[in-house]
């Protein structure tokens, strides 16, 4: 990062700070500190995470005793696992046994789906793995669960509905999958807040790169773990056969969300300047988007 | 000279018309052809009535035919057409061991009776005295399993034989005006040895050899005493009654006129209220109207296809009573029988609309309102009157459009609860009216996977709604005034994996498809509007729609200008609307589903074979990170 851009994205945060005080709470890439990505692969999902959350600290680093906790995976569509259509369910049931096994209170996992909402919960094979694991599936198809919250700091979309259970969480855990998008290029961590808003709509129709750095101004999440276990490089989001997925057995996590979709974009083959809205998002002070300021561990699982 | 072979002869031919017409008639009675029902407007008193009540063309050619063969031929109509005075025949028979055979006496008041009837009937509008006195109708009453007027009869007959002929039968009073002063009849000639033969045979009573008297309006052509008069005393020709009638004969005649024009404007001011549950058949009318022009001869309940039709009993008058049988929808053969004109004429099409009652759900102890699965009532209705409707808490209940309710009774028949839990009531006023029509159907609109084409659809739904109330995507749409269900995409989109709608539909109108099929089954085909799109007109690569296609069909590809635009391969579009739903572009959305153009369902490319990957296989995962 330049110093003048490193100027600018403090000048930014320094705006932003008073109204998103959960964003500042914890201002990411401080002078000199490179932003920790986390990448594994070559195992299976639990494997994969417990590998990584291991090199980041353990879970414990991230939930504290008696926490709530709210793990946003991607539920967008009414498809089958083997499709990489929404997160990969062992990931989020494993991330879900071990954060009570460090003590959370609960763990509430939801998404606002595309397609019918208890179609998408059932058939992710989601909503099962997650209270087995003793987790709750929250609904997120009323708009009686979302509260306004606004963000001056955003470029499009300054007020939002935003999901309560995000609001009243202690920790944030966002768990993406990795595909293609027909119309953002790729949507992994940043892309997966989506979910959080009630009305997409707004954010496809007033500049969706914009919006989608916007929607991630309004909760910082404490981590993010990106499925790409299957992904999808082509006819994403939702994909129309398994053509569309490959089974490549990768894994990334970080707490800088602009750092882990930058390697997420490499992944899928994709150039991070092609895909407007990291750039958007690393000028919101949410991350890094230079690979120099990147400290990527690479682990076999 | 011995006995007349030609009488004996025209007796026998008599006694067979006699059988041939009482046996047709006891067939229209139970079920037999058809036509035999139509055989019942030519007797005498519903051909009247009917004249009376609606100016029946069949009905006045019966009466007048009758009347002039009557006063040619005298009352050959009791002994040959009349089902009653056939069946008295066949009784009296049975008396053949008696060689004093009992006579009958004449009814003092049997000429004011007759009078008071009709003009009760034909003056008044009532026909209640009928139910008790016309021949036919307690020969209906018989032949559908009366026990009690066949004893009575029986009884009277074996009395004083023809005695309910002459002294009570209104018709009789009728017809013998007619045949004691025709200008033709039977008389006794110098012949007779007075042998007293033709009283023991005679069932009417209508002649005396002592005094060489022969009563001509008594008498009903039965031809058994000029059959065995041993000396062909009996002879036909002119008929003594036949002049001018006497002073006497004329005031009696004219005060039993004024008489019966008195007691027929007197019964018109008459207000008798029906049993207050009865649902009468079509045609009707009104209660209070039915109940004044039925005289119950239960041609109608015989021949009634299902049964519903019931007798009077508490109600007072013939009436529905849909417990496990149904009006029939497609059936209107109580209207076609009614001889007396009680049930009116009407085509199929008016008695499909008329409103006979309403249906009325009990919500105690209806199943479905009760958290119990039962969608039984709903597909039965051929009315479009009753839908399932979805409630908040998410149970699926069945809902009366009192509108649309013809009161048939086919929902109240079918419900599986003991007492059933639909009841179906009269209409308020009792009066029958006419529901609206059904709304002309829109073909132009986009159907459910499955339903093959709107004019297929429509012709097999009856409108229940249960695709409605179940529908996963919250897309199918009540038929309303598009008069076809159909879909739209305000509230959602065609879920890719769902085949609800065609698993739930009771009727066969939304045909069940396998999920494969009914992913590719095409509902209508989606056409983008580039001048309003988002894509199209800014440099915000939307993609709203492109992410939400279920085949591929749309993709978000660079136009010439490098931005990203949405594009459409038509030959994978299946019209699901997953396009339409999630398009942010207000109000009217710049993607929208249009209906197919000639409306039938179609297969699109399966996208399997479309993405078939033409490349031979991805590279081997080699050991170097890609990230």
């Amino acid at each position: 990062m330049k110093r003048r851009t490193f100027l600018m994205s403090g000048a930014a945060l320094a705006v932003t700070a008073p109204a998103a005080s959960l964003v500042a709470a914890e201002p990411p890439a401080a002078a000199g500190v490179k932003s920790k990505v986390v990448a594994v692969r070559d195992g299976e999902p639990e494997a994969l995470f417990r590998k990584g959350i291991a090199e980041l600290g353990g879970i414990a680093a991230f939930v504290r005793p008696g926490q709530k906790v709210v793990v946003k995976p991607n539920i967008g569509w009414d498809r089958a696992p083997e499709y990489g259509a929404n997160t990969n369910p062992l990931l989020v049931a494993e991330f879900v046994r071990q954060c009570i096994a460090a003590g959370a209170s609960q763990v509430e996992v939801f998404d606002h789906t595309c397609n019918n909402w208890e179609r998408c919960y059932r058939n992710s094979g989601i909503a099962e793995a997650v209270t087995q694991a003793g987790g709750k599936m929250v609904e997120a198809h009323d708009r009686e669960s979302y509260r306004e919250v606004s963000r001056p700091a955003a470029g499009s979309m300054k007020t939002a509905l935003i999901h309560r259970a995000i609001l009243d969480a202690d920790v944030f855990i966002n768990v993406p999958i990795l595909k293609h998008h027909g119309g953002a290029k790729v949507t992994a961590a940043l892309k997966n807040f989506m979910g959080l808003v009630w009305d997409r709509q707004y954010m496809h129709a007033h500049n969706l790169d914009q919006c989608i750095a916007d929607a991630a101004l309004y909760r910082k999440p404490d981590l993010n773990v990106i499925d790409a276990y299957r992904i999808m490089p082509t006819n994403g989001p939702r994909g129309v056969t398994l053509n569309d997925v490959r089974t490549v057995k990768y894994q990334i996590l970080s707490t800088d969300i602009v750092a882990a979709d930058v390697l997420a974009c490499k992944l899928l083959r994709t150039k991070p300047a092609d895909v407007r809205y990291v750039a958007l998002a690393a000028k919101h002070g949410l991350g890094t988007d230079d690979e120099s300021r990147m400290d990527v561990v690479r682990l076999e699982a | 000279m011995a006995r007349s072979r030609f009488w004996r002869g025209l007796r026998t031919i008599r006694v067979c018309l006699a059988a041939l017409s009482v046996i047709a008639m006891t067939l229209a009675f139970g079920h037999g052809a058809d036509c035999l029902a139509l055989l019942a407007k030519a007797n005498f008193g519903p051909a009247l009535l009917a004249v009376a009540a609606r100016f029946s063309i069949v009905g006045a050619i019966a009466v007048i035919a009758i009347l002039v063969l009557t006063s040619l031929l005298g009352r050959a109509y009791c002994s040959v057409v009349c089902p009653l005075g056939i069946l008295q025949d066949v009784f009296g028979a049975l008396l053949f061991w008696r060689k004093n055979r009992p006579q009958p006496r004449l009814f003092l008041l049997r000429k004011g009776l007759g009078v008071a009837v009709w003009a009760i009937a034909l003056l008044g509008g009532w026909a209640i005295a009928l139910r008790f006195f016309d021949p036919y109708t307690i020969f209906g009453s018989i032949a559908a399993g009366g026990w009690l007027p066949l004893l009575v009869i029986a009884a009277l007959t074996f009395w004083r034989r023809r005695l309910f002929c002459n002294s009570l039968c209104p018709v009789g009073a009728l017809l013998a005006c007619g045949s004691s002063m025709a200008p033709l009849g039977f008389r006794f000639t110098e012949r007779c040895i007075k042998c007293g033969k033709c009283v023991q045979v005679c069932p009417a009573g209508c002649l005396d050899p002592k005094t060489a008297t022969f009563d001509n309006g008594r008498c009903i052509r039965c031809l058994a005493c000029a059959a065995t008069c041993p000396v062909d005393a009996i002879a036909y020709g002119h008929n003594p009654g036949f002049r001018v009638p006497g002073r006497r004969e004329a005031l009696i005649g004219g005060s039993l006129v004024a008489g019966g024009v008195a007691v027929g404007l007197a019964s018109r001011t008459v207000r008798l209220v029906p049993g207050p549950n009865a649902v009468c058949p079509p045609g009707a009318g009104s209660a209070q109207r039915f109940f004044a022009k039925c005289t119950d001869c239960r041609l109608c309940i015989t021949n009634c296809p299902t049964g519903v039709l019931k007798p009077p009993g508490a109600a007072g008058m013939v009436h529905l009573e849909p417990d496990t049988a149904k009006c029939q929808f497609d059936c209107k053969r109580c209207v076609e029988v009614c001889p007396t004109g009680a049930l009116l004429p009407l085509t199929l099409a008016e008695k499909q609309r008329t409103r006979l009652g309403l249906a009325v759900i009990d919500t105690q102890r209806c199943r479905a309102f009760n958290k119990d699965l039962c969608e039984a009532c709903a597909p039965a209705c051929p009315a479009h009157a009753l839908h399932m409707v979805r409630r908040e808490d998410n149970s699926i209940v069945p809902v009366v459009d009192a509108e649309r309710c013809i009161g048939c009774g086919a929902c109240r028949s079918v419900c599986p609860m003991e007492p059933k839990a639909i009841a179906v009531v009269p209409p308020k006023d009792g009066k029958q009216t006419l529901v609206p029509p059904l709304p002309t159907p829109h073909y132009d609109v986009i159907c459910p996977p499955g339903a093959g084409s709107p004019q297929r659809l429509r012709s097999l739904c009856t409108d229940c709604n249960l695709c409605v109330a179940k529908c996963i995507g919250q897309v199918l749409q009540p038929a309303g005034e598009v008069g076809i269900v159909h879909l739209t995409f305000d509230k959602g989109m065609c879920e890719y994996y769902c085949t609800t709608c065609g698993e739930v539909c009771p009727t066969g109108a939304i045909s069940p498809l396998d999920l494969a099929i009914k992913q590719r089954t095409r509902l209508g085909l989606a056409v983008i509007e580039p001048s309003i799109c988002v894509a199209f007109s800014t440099e915000n690569a939307c993609g709203a729609c492109a992410e939400h296609c279920p085949t591929g069909a749309l993709r978000m590809k660079p136009d010439a200008e490098g931005h990203l635009v949405p594009m459409l391969t038509t030959e994978l579009c299946i019209g699901c609307g997953s396009c339409e739903y999630p398009c942010p572009v207000r109000p009217i959305k710049a993607i929208r589903i249009h209906p197919l153009a000639d409306g039938v369902q179609v297969l699109a490319t399966d996208p399997h074979e479309y993405f078939k990957p033409t490349e031979p296989t991805p590279e081997p995962a080699s050991d170097e990170w890609l990230i």
